[in-house]
């Protein structure tokens, strides 16, 4: 639960709590008012019944000394209130004092009774014996000390009522004093876990701002970028809609198909697509990468290849062009090396004929470059036709052998075929290619063995990522590949080391293009070499399937 | 005439003033007689000028007339529809060669081409004639 949650809740909690307390304390008060005001009417009816008790007193001596009648008025009207006032104070001593008010109330009573005989025996004699025996009788009949008992009795409770209800005024006080005090701690308490919530709050609100903030700056980023990339990015969103990223532009309704028609095409929607598309005949060529987003939408990247392929097609004219333009002269200068060293201008001189030897081995050499240039340049621009035939493996090495033969006598190396497989495994290659790889792989061999030593060629079987297949493994006994050199062997124009070139007369494209064409026939070439040792070149084909009738027509042509 | 008429005749087409001179050189020491076509315009007049040769020897590039085009007029004719011909070719334009072989060549030698291996191929056509 979140910080600032928790604060609210354990607030409102304290208020709900406070406010419960608030109105314990508020009840107790005006209990406490309640008892205060019974107090007080306690004191009032004591004192009332004391003042009309005085009356009653004043009115009888002032009979019985002048023997006036109207002194007999307030004496009988306070007899009269007497009765009353007694059961009023009965009922606020009950009230307040419980048991204890019946032994109260039973001398109160005993000590009125007796005072008001006392009175009333002084009025009557006043009446019957005038003023003399009147006044012997008020000083003897004991009056004076009724009334006393009665004050003492009275003014006692009145006492003791006073200090109660300043006790209960005390309490009062002090509890009014803690609530406020409990009050002040909840109303502290309170503000603390408001101003936590507040802090909490605050602070969620300024982390959204920062990420609102850090995406506002991505989301400005992204747009520079769109701006700034040359290729046109597009997005497809779950419902097919193909849209222009940046300005959320259709797009047009030729790439949308062919974008989807690749969504639903067999590889489906998880792979990763590459393919070419035009606008329209003669239109700009794009090259367009398709992939899954992580949100499951689709991102199209297309790039206007237009001028680089126009630049590729026109370098490639110019190295074809260039190539034929060499050749016709050197065409005709070969012509006339030969046939000026097979004697057909008159016998040369040995001088003159190793000067025309060389000349002539050089010109061997430059056609071949020029050759192994041309055959690069259709490889990378993907114009080299393959005719695949299906043809027996052993028969197109033996005969690759017998083709090489004259070469390895030239460097005194022989050829030897280990280990022939049964006939009919074959496989399905252009003959003429799969021979120049053969001549590729074969002259290196021939050229870096020993004289005297052979170049082995082993086929096997081998099935590679569970496809069966043929390997073919030339190996020879020569110096083998440096180390540091054997990751760059199959880069063009690659040698371990230029005095290598000028000894064995090689391009530096052989390998490069052995590997392109392999790769065309479907397979895999690779190589072991130890320095001291030996090399093995082994290229791995696929093998055929078995002959239908048509096939077996034509490999009995 | 009689003497020419004993020694195996060969048409060449070819525009290369030098090349043209090689092979003739060495077809003529090696006893045959040789008709040159400079260019494709050349060519197809050859084929209405006399008799036809015993062999044609024809390249793929010429001016006005390519070889192919050349070579399918010549099959248009009855009287040089079993000559053989032996294309000259570059040997990086193999759709060159299919082609030639489809309209009727015989087969092909690429240039820069050894004077052995020409020598060889004339031989083995004209004795298959």
């Amino acid at each position: 639960m979140a910080v600032h949650t928790l604060a609210t809740l354990l607030a409102c909690l304290l208020l709900l709590g406070m406010g419960w307390q608030a109105s314990r304390v508020q009840q107790s008060l005006l209990d406490a008012n309640a008892s205060v005001q019974a107090g007080l009417e306690l004191v009032t009816s004591l004192q009332a019944m004391q003042t009309s008790l005085l009356d009653v007193e004043t009115g009888e001596r002032g009979f019985v000394i002048t023997g006036r009648p109207y002194y007999l008025a307030p004496y009988r009207q306070a007899r009269e209130r007497l009765a009353q006032e007694r059961e009023q104070l009965a009922r606020v001593l009950v009230d307040r004092q419980g048991a204890e008010a019946e032994s109260i109330l039973a001398r109160l009573d005993g000590l009125t009774a007796q005072r008001l005989a006392i009175a009333e025996a002084n009025v009557a004699v006043r009446e019957s014996d005038g003023l003399e025996a009147a006044a012997l009788r008020l000083l003897a009949a004991g009056g004076r000390q009724t009334m006393n008992g009665i004050r003492e009795l009275l003014q006692g409770q009145e006492a003791e009522e006073r200090r109660r209800l300043a006790l209960d005024i005390e309490r009062a006080a002090a509890q009014a004093e803690r609530a406020s005090q409990q009050g002040l701690l909840g109303g502290l308490l309170v503000a603390l876990l408001a101003v936590a919530a507040y802090a909490a709050i605050r602070h969620v609100l300024t982390l959204r701002r920062r990420l609102l903030e850090e995406a506002e700056h991505r989301e400005a980023r992204l747009e520079a970028l769109l701006e700034a990339v040359p290729d046109h990015l597009y997005r497809i969103a779950a419902d097919r809609q193909v849209r222009r990223l940046g300005d959320d532009g259709e797009a047009p309704a030729a790439l949308r198909q062919a974008l989807l028609k690749r969504l639903d095409g067999p590889e489906g929607a998880a792979a990763r697509h590459d393919f070419l598309w035009q606008e329209d005949a003669g239109g700009a060529i794009f090259e367009v990468r398709l992939l899954p987003t992580r949100d499951g939408e689709h991102l199209a990247i297309a790039r206007d290849v237009t001028e680089r392929r126009q630049v590729e097609r026109m370098k490639a004219e110019f190295v074809s062009t260039v190539s034929h333009e060499l050749r016709t002269p050197l065409t005709a200068i070969r012509g006339a090396m030969g046939m000026l060293a097979s004697g057909l201008a008159g016998a040369l001189p040995d001088d003159a004929r190793s000067l025309i030897e060389v000349a002539d081995k050089n010109g061997v050499r430059l056609a071949r470059l020029i050759d192994d240039i041309l055959d690069m340049e259709k490889l990378e621009a993907g114009q080299l036709v393959m005719r695949p035939r299906r043809v027996i493996l052993v028969e197109l090495v033996e005969q690759a052998l017998g083709d090489n033969a004259p070469f390895a006598d030239s460097f005194s190396v022989s050829l030897e075929l280990l280990r022939p497989l049964p006939a009919e495994d074959a496989v399905s290659v252009d003959p003429d290619r799969f021979a120049q790889v053969m001549a590729n792989l074969l002259s290196n061999a021939i050229k870096h063995s020993p004289p005297g030593e052979k170049v082995g060629v082993a086929i096997t079987r081998r099935a590679m990522a569970n496809r069966e297949g043929l390997e073919v493994a030339v190996s020879d006994q020569g110096a083998g590949i440096p180390l540091a050199f054997q990751p760059r062997v199959f880069e063009r124009f690659a040698q371990a080391d230029g005095s290598d070139r000028r000894r064995t007369g090689g391009t530096g494209l052989g390998l490069a293009i052995t590997r392109r064409l392999v790769e065309l026939m479907g397979g895999e070439i690779g190589f072991t070499s130890v320095p001291g040792q030996g090399t093995c070149f082994r290229v791995w084909l696929p093998r055929a399937q078995p002959p239908f009738e048509s096939i077996k027509e034509e490999t009995h042509e | 005439m009689s003497e020419s008429a004993s020694r195996p005749s060969i048409l060449m087409v070819e525009d290369e003033e030098d090349i043209a001179f090689l092979i003739r050189f060495l077809l003529e020491r090696h006893g045959y007689a040789v008709r040159h076509a400079a260019d494709g315009r050349q060519a197809l007049e050859a084929l209405d000028q006399g008799a036809p040769p015993d062999l044609v020897l024809l390249d793929v590039m010429l001016p006005y007339h390519d070889g192919l085009e050349v070579l399918e007029r010549l099959r248009q004719r009855p009287a040089w529809q079993a000559v053989p011909v032996l294309m000259l070719t570059a040997k990086a334009r193999e759709t060159d060669v299919v082609r030639a072989l489809e309209l009727g060549a015989d087969d092909y030698v690429t240039k820069p081409f050894q004077p052995d291996e020409l020598l060889a191929r004339l031989r083995r056509l004209m004795r298959k004639r």
